[in-house]
C-alpha cells in the first residue's frame, strides 16, 4: 500500500486523454424561440406533420391535461436558458458513468449515461427527459437520446412525435460550449432537423429552474380538446402577414431548409416596409417594433 | 423511472419480454395482447393471459418470477389475444377455493375448472366466449371466466393492494375493463389504449367512437401525472394493451388524438359527404405515419369508417 499511493495519485491527476470536463454553468448566448403560429420555416415537414401543425390551438396549453406538461429535450435548443452540468463519478474508480444537464422550469433534466448501457426496450416508458447514452469520440462528447415524449419543435406547436430521437455533439472551445444537434422523426421529418447553440462558461452559476407546477383553471374544461379543423386556422398565413413570407416556405418541408429555397422563392418575397413583430433586439436597424425589417 | 424499467426488462428466449415496473408488478409483452403480472404473498394475479399459442412461454416466464400459485386471472376484454390462453395459464394455477369432494366438491370443481385459478371478466366477456346449450361457443368452456361480474367496479384485495375492475362499456367493444391497481399505481389499461394503432372501434361488438373517448377520459382521470415535482418524471403507469408502457400524459396524447379526428369526421358528415369522399380527404392524416395502415385487419380506412358508423348511430 506504501507503494501503491503515490502511483494512485500520480494518475489520478492525469487527464483522460480526449475528455473535457463539462461540469459548471453555461449561460445561453443565442436562442431560436419561435412563438409565431404556423411558422415551420426550415422543418423538413410531411404532410402529417404540416397538417398536425395547422390543428394545433394555443389554448391546448389551457388544457388542465397539458397546463404541467411542459417541453422535451428539443427546448434545450428553442429555450432561452443556460445549462448547469455535473458529473456522476464511480465512488471506487472515479470514473464518470453519466454527465447531468440540470431542467429548466419548462423542460425535465437530462441523463447522459456513459457507462455503456445498452440502449432501453422499445417498449419501456417514454418520458421528457429521455434515454440518453453518451461516448467520447476525440474531444466531442456524442450523445443519442430516445424514448422522448410526443412534443415540439417549437413552442408555436410544431410537432414532433413520440418516435423523434435527438444526437448531440458537445463541442467545447475555451470558454464556449456549442451543442450540434440532428433530430430524426420518422412519423413527422422527410430530412434530419439541424440545430446548433452556443453557450459560454459563466463563472456565476446559471440558476436552477426546476420549479414545481400546479395546474389552475384556465378557462379550458377537462375532456375538451381545442384545436382548428382543416383548413380553419386563422393563423395559417400569419407569417405571409407579418412578414410577406410566401406559405410554402412557412409551412416548412425539407427544401426549406437550403440555401437554394431562397433563389426560388425570391421573386415571391417582397420586403415589408417596416417590421412589426419578434424584430429581434430594442431599435436600432433590424431592431425593435418600427424599425426596418431583418434582412 | 425509466432506468428501472428499462434495468429491470429482460428478453426471454421465447420472444416475450418481462419489464419490471414496480416491486412486485411485473408486464410481460410479445404473447399477444400486454400481460399485467402482480406478485405477493397472496399468490399470482394476472390481468390477461395472452393468446393460445403463447400460453407455454408465458407460463414460464411467470414460474421465473416466482414460485407463487397464479390466483387469479382477469380479462380486460374477450378478444382472443387476451383470453386465448385463459385455460391453459389457469390451469398452471391454483384456486383459493378449496374444491373438497363429494357432491360439494363437484360444484366447486365446475366453478373453478377443477380447481385452477379463477378467471374474473365481466358479464359481457362471459357472453362472448360462451353460447347457449347446444350452440358451438368461440372459445372452450375451460377458457370462460369462472367469475363473471356485473357491476360497473367489482373489487379485490390482494397481496396487500386494492385492485378495481372498471367496466368501460361501448369503447374498443361492449366488453372492455380497466384493472388498476392501487398501491402498485399501474392502471391495465386493454385495447382502449393501444399505441400501435388508431384504436380498433369494434362496432359488431358493441364498441362505439364515443365510448372510446369516454373510456379514455375515465383514463385519464384514474391516472396521476408527476405534479407540482414535475422533474420527477414519476406518477401512475398505464400499460396499453398493445405497444409501450404509457403514463397520463400519453393517455392524453392519443386521447387528443381520437377526439381531433372524430371533430374532422363529424364536420364532413356536417358538410354532407359520403364516406367515399370523407376517407378520400383523409380527415385522420396528422396521425396515419404513427397509426395509420393501409394493410392488415384494422386498416386507416376501417378506422375511419367505423367513426364515421359509429357517429350516425342513433343515440
Amino acid at each position: 500500500m506504501r507503494i501503491q499511493l503515490p502511483l494512485i495519485i500520480f494518475v489520478a491527476s492525469i487527464p483522460i486523454l480526449g475528455q473535457i470536463d463539462l461540469s459548471g454553468s453555461w449561460a445561453g448566448t443565442n436562442a431560436e424561440d419561435t412563438l409565431l403560429l404556423a411558422d415551420y420555416t426550415g422543418i423538413p415537414y410531411n404532410e402529417a406533420g404540416r397538417a398536425r401543425g395547422l390543428s394545433y390551438s394555443q389554448s391546448q396549453l389551457s388544457m388542465p391535461e397539458r397546463v404541467c406538461m411542459f417541453y422535451t429535450q428539443t427546448q434545450l435548443f428553442g429555450g432561452p436558458f443556460g445549462l448547469i452540468i455535473s458529473k456522476e463519478t464511480e465512488p471506487a474508480s472515479g470514473k464518470t458513468i453519466a454527465w447531468k444537464i440540470g431542467g429548466w422550469e419548462d423542460r425535465a433534466p437530462m441523463t447522459i449515461w456513459m457507462d455503456g448501457r445498452p440502449q432501453a426496450s422499445q417498449n419501456a416508458p417514454h418520458e421528457r427527459s429521455g434515454f440518453t447514452t453518451g461516448h467520447w469520440d476525440g474531444k466531442k462528447l456524442v450523445t443519442y437520446t430516445t424514448h422522448m415524449k410526443a412534443g415540439y419543435i417549437r413552442r408555436n406547436g410544431a410537432p414532433h412525435s413520440d418516435q423523434a430521437t435527438l444526437t448531440m455533439h458537445f463541442l467545447v472551445h475555451d470558454n464556449l460550449l456549442t451543442l450540434a444537434a440532428s433530430l430524426e422523426d420518422p412519423v413527422y421529418l422527410t430530412e434530419p432537423l439541424s440545430w446548433t447553440r452556443t453557450f459560454r462558461r459563466s463563472r456565476n452559476p446559471v440558476a436552477q429552474l426546476e420549479g414545481p407546477c400546479l395546474e389552475g383553471d384556465e378557462g379550458v374544461p377537462e375532456g375538451v380538446v381545442p384545436h382548428y379543423l382543416p383548413g380553419k386556422n386563422p393563423f395559417a398565413d400569419e407569417m405571409n402577414k407579418v412578414y410577406h413570407i410566401p406559405l410554402e416556405a412557412s409551412l416548412g418541408g425539407a427544401e426549406t431548409m437550403y440555401p437554394d429555397f431562397r433563389k426560388k422563392i425570391k421573386d415571391k418575397y417582397v420586403r415589408p416596409e417596416k417590421c412589426s413583430r419578434n424584430c429581434g433586439g430594442s431599435g436600432g436597424p433590424g431592431g425593435g417594433p418600427g424599425g426596418p425589417p431583418p434582412q | 423511472m425509466l432506468l428501472f424499467a428499462f434495468a429491470a426488462s429482460a428478453q426471454e428466449n421465447s420472444g416475450l419480454e418481462v419489464i419490471k415496473l414496480r416491486p412486485s408488478f411485473y408486464v410481460i409483452t410479445g404473447a399477444g395482447a400486454n400481460i399485467g403480472v402482480q406478485i405477493g404473498s397472496d399468490g399470482v394475479v394476472l390481468v390477461d393471459a395472452g393468446a393460445a399459442d403463447a400460453s407455454d412461454q408465458v407460463v414460464a416466464a411467470v414460474r421465473r418470477l416466482t414460485n407463487q400459485p397464479i390466483r387469479y386471472i382477469i380479462n380486460t376484454n374477450a378478444d382472443a389475444d387476451h383470453v386465448g390462453g385463459n385455460a391453459k395459464v389457469a390451469k398452471a394455477g391454483k384456486s383459493f377455493f378449496d374444491i373438497g369432494n363429494g357432491p360439494r366438491g363437484d360444484l366447486a370443481k365446475a366453478m373453478t375448472n377443477g380447481g385452477a385459478a379463477s378467471i374474473l371478466a365481466s358479464d359481457s366477456v362471459l357472453r362472448r366466449m360462451s353460447a347457449p346449450v347446444g350452440k358451438d361457443s368461440a372459445f372452450p368452456a375451460d377458457a370462460w371466466p369462472t367469475e363473471a361480474f356485473y357491476q360497473a367496479r367489482k373489487t379485490l384485495y390482494l397481496n396487500h393492494e386494492g385492485i378495481e375492475i372498471l367496466n368501460q362499456p361501448a369503447a374498443h367493444s361492449a366488453s372492455d375493463s380497466f384493472v388498476y391497481f392501487r398501491g402498485s399505481d399501474v392502471v391495465m389499461a386493454g385495447d382502449v389504449l393501444d399505441t400501435t394503432r388508431f384504436p380498433l372501434i369494434d362496432l359488431a361488438k358493441g364498441g362505439s367512437i364515443q365510448g372510446e373517448i369516454d373510456a379514455l377520459n375515465h383514463l385519464i382521470q384514474i391516472a396521476i401525472p408527476s405534479a407540482p415535482l414535475v422533474n420527477q418524471e414519476g406518477g401512475t403507469y398505464v400499460v396499453s394493451g398493445h405497444g409501450r408502457i404509457c403514463d397520463q400524459a400519453d393517455v392524453v396524447e392519443y386521447r387528443d388524438m381520437v377526439v381531433i379526428v372524430r371533430d374532422v369526421i363529424q364536420d364532413m358528415i356536417k358538410k354532407g359527404m359520403s364516406l367515399q369522399q370523407i376517407k378520400a380527404a383523409s380527415p385522420a392524416r396528422p396521425y396515419e405515419p404513427q397509426y395509420g395502415s393501409t394493410s392488415g385487419a384494422w386498416t386507416t380506412d376501417a378506422y375511419i369508417e367505423a367513426v364515421y358508423k359509429s357517429l350516425l348511430q342513433p343515440k
